[in-house]
């Protein structure tokens, strides 16, 4: 084997000179020269030293590995208090040698070992506590901004609120059209099916009526502005994080969650339930376009029929539903973007946890207002 | 702050802008800078220096409100100003101006309507009076004509000069500068340490800057100190110009041929 590095010791000087082809490239493996470097680096502990000297005798071009591997001998050489003689390298390579060492490596702290499987599970477990007090401190501030707002000691801009019932309401008109539409279908087709068998078709009308303005109505709505506008609110609160334009609201003593928090929630919990209203109205179109077209059924039949079994109670409980999701959207977007990493990659990240907690959230409270309806008697 | 410090508070000078009482800087654990002592007087052009990342920044944050400092206090006159609570904060907040690194211009806004906003959130002048008041502040800075720009529409050099129309929108007693003329060109920086002069002797503002610009720190600054990244601390304060003559040597450097560069960092 062609070796890397040829030492030799003179007179208390260590001469470690790169002979061969000894270039990046070259014919020598990777693992030949670290195996090399070893036996230098193990050379350095030889009684009577004083200093060492790189010479590079047959080298005809620039090796940035080389240097790499001499940078390392040369900081294990100043630790034991040998002098570096660098000058013999060609190519101007010594002078970038001085450069590389003249400052020390600094304790910056550096980065923590990447965690194992088990610490990884057990970090996130331990991390639990720690979000839910953020969660609520969140919550707390959300309250707070509210109260100042209410007392006169804060102001929402009107604008940002326009900005926000557009974003959730105008602006998100069409996809709720469509979904809301393609759902009271498919949910008049699937029930048709079950009720043909008893000859009771008429009542697709009631059950498509009934559902969508209970509970899928706001749910559907829920989930598409979560994907919507939940996200846009975290994505947009985070680059802010990221561009120091929250640090720029605070610099003139404006407090973020007055100016940025509070025109989101409101205008979320104004806008959702209005939203929902429009995507029943959707829904029951739907509905009736499946009864009137493919089952026969007279509209005025189907339409009797859909009303008759609504009660005000039901519009009540889907704009409860509605409220809710309206918070929980809004909460969990600006949570998220309030507490974005200054980065581009954790905006992204900010944006799919917003909409990711969003959608659970809503089936989570979905449930728990279920039960609780059902327990008393709603 | 404990009671035994709180007892130990400084002498604050009487005509003092900004003191800053033993602090230290620090990201969780690690501590960047530590033991900071010094005062900014009334009027003063303060300077603070040191090599690129020794923490110049950071400290900038402490000062005007932003990151509370691990360990001691930064009053505003005589009054402590972490001590104190969040409103007191925000109210000696709106009394100081900030121009950020980058900018940090309200990406959703037009140039002067990110000059309005302050002026919109703080007094009930009307519209057009705040139109009018920040197109004046947008072509003291020589961005007359861009007002219903984007801040992507601009460049990097008027993003800044756009910072600085923005933080004077409220017209505060004391302004922060972080490396304000890094990414002008000569002639512009050389306007904006007109600027700044001019702001302290007719308004008689504080101006508070990071900068590695040695032209601008001879041509403006009366008060600095020097942030040194090795040894964490401050190693020198005073009016840069006594320091060219009587500072330490790694000061001297800085001042003489190091213009920040070549420090470790
Ligand atoms: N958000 C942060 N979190 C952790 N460390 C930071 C953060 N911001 C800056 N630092 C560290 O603090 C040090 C000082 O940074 P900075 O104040 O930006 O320096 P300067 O402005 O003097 O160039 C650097 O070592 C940097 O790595
Ligand atoms: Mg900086």
């Amino acid at each position: 084997m062609d070796p890397a590095f040829a030492i030799a010791a003179e007179q208390g000087v260590l001469i470690v000179s790169a002979s061969g082809e000894n270039r990046t490239g070259g014919a020598l493996s990777d693992r030949a020269r670290a195996g090399n470097t070893a036996k230098v680096l193990k050379s350095l502990d030889a009684p009577g030293l004083t200093a060492v000297r790189f010479l590079a005798p047959g080298l005809d071009a620039w090796d940035p590995l080389l240097l790499a591997r001499l940078l390392s001998v040369a900081r294990e050489a100043e630790a034991r208090g040998l002098s570096v003689d660098a000058s013999g390298l060609p190519h101007g390579m010594g002078r970038v040698l001085d450069m590389a060492l003249a400052v020390p490596p600094q304790n910056a702290g550096g980065r923590a070992e990447e965690p194992g499987f088990l610490e990884t599970v057990g970090e996130k477990a331990l991390a639990w506590p720690k979000i839910a007090s953020a969660v609520l401190d969140f919550l707390g501030a959300i309250t707070q901004s509210l109260a100042r707002l209410l007392a006169g000691r804060a102001s929402v801009s009107s604008r940002d609120v326009w900005a926000v019932f557009r974003e959730c309401g105008v602006d998100a008109l069409p996809i709720v059209t469509l979904t809301s539409l393609l759902l009271g279908l498919i949910l008049a087709f699937v029930s048709s099916m079950q009720l043909k068998l008893f000859g009771a078709e008429v009542y697709v009308a009631s059950l498509v009526s009934v559902s969508m303005v209970r509970v899928m109505g706001p749910v559907l709505t829920g989930i598409v502005l979560a994907g919507r506008t939940g996200a846009s609110f975290a994505a947009v609160i985070g680059s802010m994080q990221v561009n120091e334009e929250v640090d720029a609201l605070q610099s003139f003593g404006i407090r973020p969650v007055d100016f940025l928090v509070l025109p989101r929630v409101l205008g979320m919990v104004l806008m959702t339930p209005l939203l929902t209203v429009y995507a029943d109205v959707a829904g029951i179109s739907g509905g009736f376009l499946v009864g009137a077209l493919m089952l026969d059924i007279a509209p005025a039949v189907y339409i009797e029929n859909a009303l008759s079994f609504l009660s005000l109670s039901y519009l009540w409980i889907g704009l409860f539903h509605a409220l809710v999701f309206g918070f929980i959207i809004s909460f969990a977007g600006c949570y998220e973007g309030m507490n974005c990493e200054r980065n581009a990659a954790a905006v992204g990240r900010a944006a799919t946890a917003a909409v990711v907690n969003s959608i659970v959230g809503i089936i989570v409270a979905t449930s728990i207002i279920t039960v609780i309806l059902t327990e008393i008697g709603l | 702050m404990s009671l035994a410090e709180r007892r130990n508070a400084p002498q604050i000078a009487p005509d003092a802008a900004v003191t800053a009482a033993g602090v230290t800087v620090a990201y969780g654990t690690r501590v960047i800078q530590r033991g900071l002592d010094f005062t900014v007087h009334k009027g003063d052009i303060f300077i603070i220096m040191g090599g690129s990342g020794c923490g110049k920044s950071s400290l900038l944050r402490v000062l005007m409100g932003l990151v509370p400092p691990a360990q001691g206090t930064v009053y505003y006159g005589n009054r402590d100003f972490w001590g104190g609570d969040s409103a007191e904060r925000d109210a000696v907040m709106r009394r100081t101006g900030v121009m950020f690194q980058s900018g940090a211009l309200w990406s959703s806004r037009t140039l002067a309507e990110n000059v309005a906003l302050p002026l919109e959130y703080y007094t009930d002048l009307s519209p057009a009076s705040i139109r009018d008041i920040a197109r004046f502040k947008l072509a003291q800075v020589g961005l007359a004509g861009f007002e219903d720009f984007y801040p992507s529409e601009i460049s990097g050099g008027m993003k800044k000069r756009a910072g600085l129309a923005r933080a004077l929108a409220l017209d505060p007693e004391i302004v922060y500068f972080d490396e304000p003329s890094a990414g002008l060109d000569p002639v512009s920086a050389a306007r904006l340490d007109e600027l700044l002069l001019q702001l302290r002797d007719t308004l008689g503002m504080t101006v508070i800057v990071v900068t590695h610009e040695l032209a601008s720190i001879f041509a403006i600054a009366n008060n600095s100190v020097f942030l040194d990244a090795k040894t964490k601390t401050m190693t020198a304060r005073g009016d840069p110009h006594d320091l060219l003559r009587h500072g330490p040597e790694e000061v001297v450097e800085f001042l003489t041929r190091g213009k920040g560069r070549g420090s470790a960092s």
